[in-house]
């Protein structure tokens, strides 16, 4: 057991170090990368079967005791994410492995994808408000090398704009898990929650949490302050953006219901102002999207308001609404990196980005329609694709809390989706290819990128037709939540009892 | 059921292949799984005749409550009979229509996807379900209309159907939602009409449900996206577009009549939508001269009359629904599938360009003759009833039933009038001005038609039948109590006969002087001035313009205005914050005693240095300068450091800013000068400078408070008592890196290692230069050669010491790796790269891993003792306590030597 917690983060870590030492031989890091990655699914999925338990997962490392050594607690939320994690891992490296041209720029591609996994997992178990930070920072500078792969004068001014201000978020976290250690005392979330659930924070400890909060609200890509995403998204490798648009914001949105659901079981203020931003955040988002004339950008801009989704179920509080918002992220996560998966095929394809110069590729390839119009149907909430399920929990609890302009924001939100979605599938797919039919490239060596498309969707069907074990999972996750108890518990009994 | 929507299903799949094997033979093979769902309703029908239900269940989604539940009865069975009745025949006609599409079996797909959908529609008894098949018509639909893809009118057409309907599917989501939690079950057979009427909420589900339905049977105002979907493909038009999709709308309705019917205003919303709908429906559709589009709105006048028949909810009324939906989808169906023979025939559908086509096409024709009389409403057929009874039931409604059947009475006369353009204008009179010259469809075309409109006629004539087996149950599934159904063709001289009689009467008129009609018609300009797809377009445009300005917001491009968004929100968070949290936070906070005072000299000195710098940085130009000054600025924090009694921080901070100044000169010298940064206006300047101060502000404030606050807690303590006998080693801080919190730094030398991997990505080309190229010495000095050697040999033996008594006395893993990477930097800048690469034997990134190597395996160790990860574990030979901590802490050291040797070999080896 005590080997299972920490593996999420030492499988990447193992795959990273055996990586570098094997770096030269470009041939036996592919091997080991997919094998890791694989590796971590297995774990993911572990993790996954064992969480079943209501009382989590966890460890103390060192063997010291909380809260004067670190904790990793692994509930249901955590282990899927981790499983999660593994799987778009996996399929990253795995797509990675297409023939692209200029293969020596993309060498350390295996180990920062690696590093990054390290940083999401870490992110994912830890019950520790500064080690939080740490894998905050480990993620960042993994996805830092990541995008800036490649290099390139558009690449690096993309790379410019997320460094500094997802650095600058950072920097605000750090400042304010110091300020909650000095306010009060502890660094361990389990300790955290049930002062804030006493009422006696005091006060400093309240101002540290609404700046770890902002921090965490950068990182989500939330409104207003979610600039950095539309501005770098789309200049990485696909693969690097498949991955980004899967993982990224969703850390901070796992680190948003991480907290929240710790210190505040009741709708109250911080519930009121997420709620808000969650609205905001959809709308903008949407319509942002619709605005673009790029795959990627389209794509981009729309994570931002999918995160609104997830918001609005925790804004939301109530049980129901939480399990949408915990459905929401594992659905979203597969579904948005699989866009961007299809996306890079038909920029490969018809040689461009731009919309208008795109086309034909309804003709020409129907299975890529195909792929492409599965998890874009899902992410529009069209059943029966996992991402109706998703949206059928959120607007059920927004109406029944009786927020019902929240459930119209959502719904509303649902309509332009399919509108960009529409977009790219009309100008992309439908149209004609403006060069004739003889502009649309040939694909060679992109098997792999097949294999991963096609299994993506496949998890999306899969999802939305059996939605109901992931659905009561996700219940058992926003139950397990609800009752910081069960935390505290496991930190203080590890082995449990 | 759930075998039969299985078997399209599977079918569906299907399709793609097996029409590539068996071109237009495939067609047969496809129409066997609707056939066989049609058998079996057929064999249904006694047990539903006689009141009965036939239900399926199956769990789906049990954690909400949701399950595929089925349920047969009389309203389910009427629609699941058409939908596979006529699904069978559209089949066949389509292989025979299409039978030179390359993509015939994709079209075959999507048909039998559609009809598996609308089955599921209509006898999905969960409310749910029922959404998950109603939104997959939706998308049917979206792709049969847009398969002719090339097409530009397609793909809009396609688009605007599936963001009108789908609009609705939304609102209709939320309506059923609320119906579910207000009538307390989640199925149509269980809901609680009490409940929902007695809900607060009742007029929210009336309205989001009737958007639903309003979109989906296009009702006005969202009418304009049906004629528009004309552009599919005639099997699509004829089957999705008039037969079934569209009425799964008007199928709602009558579902939820029960329920909702009450005394809330659902029937007076219900008769006047469908009343304007058929008035603008049937004004339109004389208008037309493409027959398709013509037909296309006489299915709207329809849509709107049957929506009107189930708002009167009179004994009568209800009958004629069901009688003229069923009536309505024989003969529309049939009309449809002939136009699309005679387009397929002629090559137009242009109705100036049509006539005379019986001696070419009599088959055709006679179907379109029967079809056409229903359409008419003219006895004995089947539309006649339908008619006869509409007028009853409008009538028994009294005063606003009489003004309506006026308005319908015209609007019948209308159809009337379109049927005779339909028949007589297309088939008989003079030879039209063909662009093909016709002939007579295949088998499977004319068919279709046929079976249809014989139907329409047998239904009429011999209308027991009907009455017993099909009619009653499905009246009854709709009304709200029990109603007394019989049917009759002639039941003397009624109000209602005389209102036929008229309708005929003035239908032949309209029909002689149509083109008057038209010219009178085409008068009200400004009418036609408001048409919904040129608001439609303008909506389009304003959102997507909205969009873009709202997208501009945050896509300027420019670092500085992100900066300044995300400064000004951090800043407001801390003062909002700070507000909140009231005086206590900033007040004079009780310093625990024995605190050491910052106030010392060095501190002091250290802080102005600090603050100069800061400040020199923040108004100097020129890279060069800026570095200086941020170096200057760190050695000022460092000195702090160190009059606090921080040495372990105070080294670190020294050795970071020394090496940070070394590699931003190397790096800042190889790059060309700064081109001139954008001008700016001096109130940009002053916003900026605002901003920052602003934002220096509130980040000082944050951190008065956190130094101000007496620590909470126990754990320095705790960390102080339990260092030795716990960690074994004097330095607590130490301790805590390596021991106490050594996941943490586990994290962080991961980051340098990273750190290390992409900057020099960033720095140098590829592997190849690195190994090639000799780097140059940077400084090279006699002088310096001659000192630099022993002063090399001394800074790594410090390093080596500075991790050996890191446990104890300040020093540890990562002061001695930059240390020890100090001395080397020392000898790459005095003899360049070469030499030192040959003095280090082994690639940095070895070193690297050997590092996270080492500090994962201490990790490991601990786990392999059964303790959990990064557990310490000591021996002690010869007294001398060895752990695994130490371990760690030669991996900290070898990460941090080895990364930022990487990156020194890669500013070095480069090329100047």
């Amino acid at each position: 057991m005590n080997a299972l917690v920490v593996a999420p983060v030492v499988v990447p870590l193992l795959t990273l170090l055996i990586g570098i030492v094997l770096r030269p031989r470009h041939g036996y890091v592919k091997v080991v990368s997919v094998i890791g990655a694989g590796l971590l699914v297995l774990t993911g999925g572990i993790l996954v079967v064992l969480a079943g338990d209501d009382v989590p997962l966890a460890a103390q490392l060192g063997g010291w005791q909380a809260p004067y050594g670190i904790s990793v607690v692994i509930d249901r939320l955590s282990a899927a994410m981790v499983a999660i994690t593994g799987v778009i891992g996996l399929a990253t490296v795995v797509y990675g492995l297409v023939r692209e041209g200029n293969p020596d720029v993309l060498r350390n591609f295996h180990l920062f994808v690696h590093g990054l996994l390290a940083g999401v997992c870490g992110a994912f178990i830890t019950a520790d408000v500064f080690n939080l930070y740490v894998w905050f920072e480990v993620l960042l500078i993994g996805s830092f090398a990541l995008i800036a792969l490649g290099g390139g004068r558009r690449r690096l001014a993309g790379t410019m704009t997320y460094l500094v201000l997802n650095l600058l978020a950072t920097l605000v976290f750090l400042l304010s898990a110091g300020l909650i250690y000095s306010a009060t005392g502890t660094l361990n979330m389990g300790e955290l929650g049930l002062i804030f659930r006493s009422g006696e924070a005091p006060p400093a400890a309240t101002l540290a949490v609404a700046m770890m909060l902002l921090s965490f609200a950068i990182k989500a890509a939330l409104f207003p302050v979610f600039g950095w995403l539309p501005a770098s998204y789309h200049v990485a490798w696909t693969p690097v953006s498949a991955l980004f648009a899967g993982l990224l914001t969703k850390v901070g949105v796992y680190a948003l219901i991480r907290l929240v659901t710790l210190m505040w079981p009741e709708y109250g203020a911080v519930h009121e102002i997420l709620l808000w931003v969650a609205c905001a955040t959809m709308l903008v988002g949407v319509l942002g999207a619709a605005a673009q004339n790029e795959v990627r950008r389209i794509l981009s801009f729309h994570i931002v308001s999918q995160v609104g989704y997830m918001i609005l179920g925790l804004a939301l509080a109530s049980p129901l609404a939480i399990a949408g918002a915990v459905f929401y992220l594992i659905h979203h996560i597969i579904v948005k990196a699989n866009l961007f998966f299809v996306g890079g095929l038909a920029a490969r394809l018809t040689g461009s980005e731009r919309l208008a110069a795109m086309g034909g590729l309804y003709a020409r390839t129907p299975w890529l329609a195909i792929l492409f119009a599965v998890p874009a149907l899902s992410l529009a909430g069209i059943p029966p694709l996992s991402g109706f399920w998703a949206k059928l929990v959120l607007v059920k609890a927004s109406l029944a809390g009786g927020f019902w302009w929240a459930a119209g924001v959502a719904l509303l939100t649902g309509i332009f989706t399919l509108l960009s979605m529409s977009k790219i599938w009309n100008e992309t797919f439908l149209k004609a290819h403006p060069g004739g039919e003889a502009a649309i490239r040939p694909l060679l060596g992109v098997r792999c990128a097949w294999g991963t498309i096609g299994v993506l969707a496949l998890m999306t069907v899969v999802i939305g037709l059996g939605a109901g074990p992931v659905m009561e999972y996700a219940i058992a996750a926003a139950g397990q939540l609800a009752d910081p108890q069960l935390h505290f518990r496991a930190i203080t009994h590890p082995e449990g009892t | 059921m759930l075998t039969a929507l299985f078997a399209i299903a599977v079918s569906a799949l299907l399709a793609p292949a097996l029409s590539a094997r068996m071109d237009d033979r495939a067609g047969w093979f496809l129409a066997l799984a609707p056939l066989g769902a049609f058998a079996w309703f057929v064999s249904c029908i006694p047990t539903v005749a006689v009141g009965g239900v036939v239900t399926e269940s199956i769990a789906w989604v049990p954690a909400l409550g949701i399950d595929v539940a089925m349920r047969l009865d009389g309203l389910s069975l009427l629609f699941a009979l058409l939908i596979t009745g006529i699904g069978t025949l559209i089949v066949l006609y389509a292989g025979a229509y299409l039978s030179d599409h390359h993509h015939l079996g994709r079209f075959y797909a999507y048909l039998l996807v559609f009809m598996m959908a609308m089955l599921g529609l209509v006898l999905a008894d969960d409310l749910i379900a029922m959404f998950v098949f109603w939104e997959l018509t939706s998308v049917a639909s979206f792709l049969l209309i847009a398969f002719q893809h090339e097409k530009s009118v397609s793909r809009r057409a396609a688009l605007q159907a599936l963001l009108i309907t789908g609009g609705g599917g939304l609102a209709l989501l939320a309506g059923l939602v609320l119906l579910g939690i207000a009538g307390e079950a989640w199925r149509f057979s269980e809901l609680d009409v009490a409940a929902v009427e007695a809900h607060g909420l009742y007029y929210g589900i009336m309205v989001l449900v009737l958007i639903g339905c309003f979109t989906k049977s296009a009702q006005i105002p969202f009418h304009l996206w049906l004629p528009n979907a004309m552009n599919a493909p005639t099997p699509v038009s004829a089957y999705l577009h008039s037969a079934t999709m569209v009425k799964a709308g008007v199928y709602l309705l009558a579902r939820l009549n029960p329920v909702m019917g009450g005394e809330g205003g659902w029937s007076d919303v219900l008769v006047l939508v469908g009343a304007s709908t058929a008035v603008v429906g049937a004004v339109l559709a004389i208008r037309q001269t493409d027959l398709k589009r013509l037909l296309a709105y006489t299915t709207v006048t329809v849509l709107g009359q049957l929506t009107m028949l189930i708002g009167t909810n009179t004994t009568y009324g209800l009958q004629a629904f069901v009688l003229f939906l069923l009536a309505h989808s024989l003969y529309k169906g049939a009309l449809f599938m002939a136009v699309g023979a005679v387009d397929h025939a002629t090559g137009t559908r242009e109705l100036a360009k049509l006539g005379g086509l019986i001696r070419f096409m009599p088959l055709t024709g006679a179907a379109v003759a029967l079809a056409a009389f229903s359409n008419a409403g003219l006895p004995p057929f089947f539309g006649f009833i339908a008619k006869e009874f509409a007028y009853a039931g409008l009538i028994e409604m009294g005063v606003t039933g009489w003004i309506v059947t006026a308005v319908m009475v015209v609007t019948n006369a209308l159809l009337l009038a379109a049927a005779g353009l339909v028949f007589i204008r297309t088939f008989l009179g003079a030879r039209g001005h063909y662009p093909r010259e016709p002939h007579e469809v295949p088998m499977p075309m004319w068919l279709g038609p046929m079976l249809l409109a014989i139907g329409g006629f047998v239904l009429g004539a011999w209308h027991h039948w009907p009455e017993t087996w099909l009619i009653n149950a499905a009246v009854q599934a709709v009304a709200r109590g029990a109603v007394d159904v019989n049917l009759y063709l002639w039941g003397g001289v009624t109000p209602a006969v005389v209102a036929s009689l008229l309708t005929v009467g003035l239908g032949v008129l309209f029909y002689g002087f149509r083109h008057a009609v038209r010219r009178h018609i085409a008068r009200w300009r400004v009418f036609w001035g408001v048409s919904g797809d040129l608001i439609w377009d303008r909506l389009l445009k304003r959102l997507f313009r909205f969009a873009g300005m709202l997208a501009s917001g945050w896509q300027h491009g420019s670092l500085r205005l992100h900066l300044i968004l995300l400064g000004l929100v951090l800043s407001s968070t801390v003062f909002v914050g700070l507000g909140v949290g009231g005086e206590p936070l900033l007040g004079a906070g009780a310093h625990p005693a024995g605190a050491v005072s910052p106030l010392s000299l060095p501190g002091v000195v250290g802080c102005l240095l600090a603050l100069a710098g800061a400040g020199a940085a923040a108004v100097m130009r020129g890279r060069l300068a800026l570095v200086t000054a941020l170096g200057a600025s760190g050695l000022g924090l460092a000195l702090f450091f160190l009059a606090v009694n921080a040495p372990d921080v105070a080294t670190t901070q020294l050795m970071v800013e020394t090496l940070t100044v070394v590699f931003l000169a190397l790096v800042l010298r190889k790059l060309p000068s700064i081109p001139g940064a954008a001008p700016e206006g001096r109130g940009a300047r002053a916003t900026h400078l605002l901003v920052s101060v602003f934002f220096g502000a509130a980040v000082a404030l944050a951190l008065i408070v956190a130094v101000n606050l007496p620590l909470a807690g126990n754990i320095s303590e705790w960390y102080l008592q339990n260092s030795y006998p716990g960690g074994k080693g004097g330095n607590v801080v130490n301790v805590i890196l390596v021991d106490f919190r050594a996941f943490d730094t586990l994290g962080e030398i991961v980051v340098v290692a990273l750190a290390a991997l992409a900057a020099a990505t960033l720095l140098g080309g590829g592997e190849h230069t690195e190994m090639t190229r000799r780097g140059q010495p940077e400084f090279d000095s006699v002088l310096l050669r001659q000192a630099v050697r022993p002063l090399a040999g001394l800074l790594v033996l410090v390093s080596l010491v500075l991790l050996w008594r890191g446990h104890n006395l300040p020093g540890g893993g990562f002061i001695g790796g930059l240390v020890a990477a100090t001395g080397f930097i020392l000898v790459v800048l005095t003899f360049g790269n070469y030499p030192a690469r040959a003095l280090m034997r082994l690639r940095p990134t070895l070193l690297v891993g050997a590092g996270l190597s080492c500090a994962v395996g201490a990790g490991l160790l601990g786990l392999m003792a059964g303790e959990p990860f990064l557990t310490g574990l000591w021996i002690f030979p010869l007294g001398l306590p060895l752990g695994t901590p130490l371990l760690f802490d030669m991996g900290v050291f070898l990460t941090v030597f080895g990364s930022v040797m990487h990156m020194m070999q890669r500013i070095a080896g480069r090329a100047t």
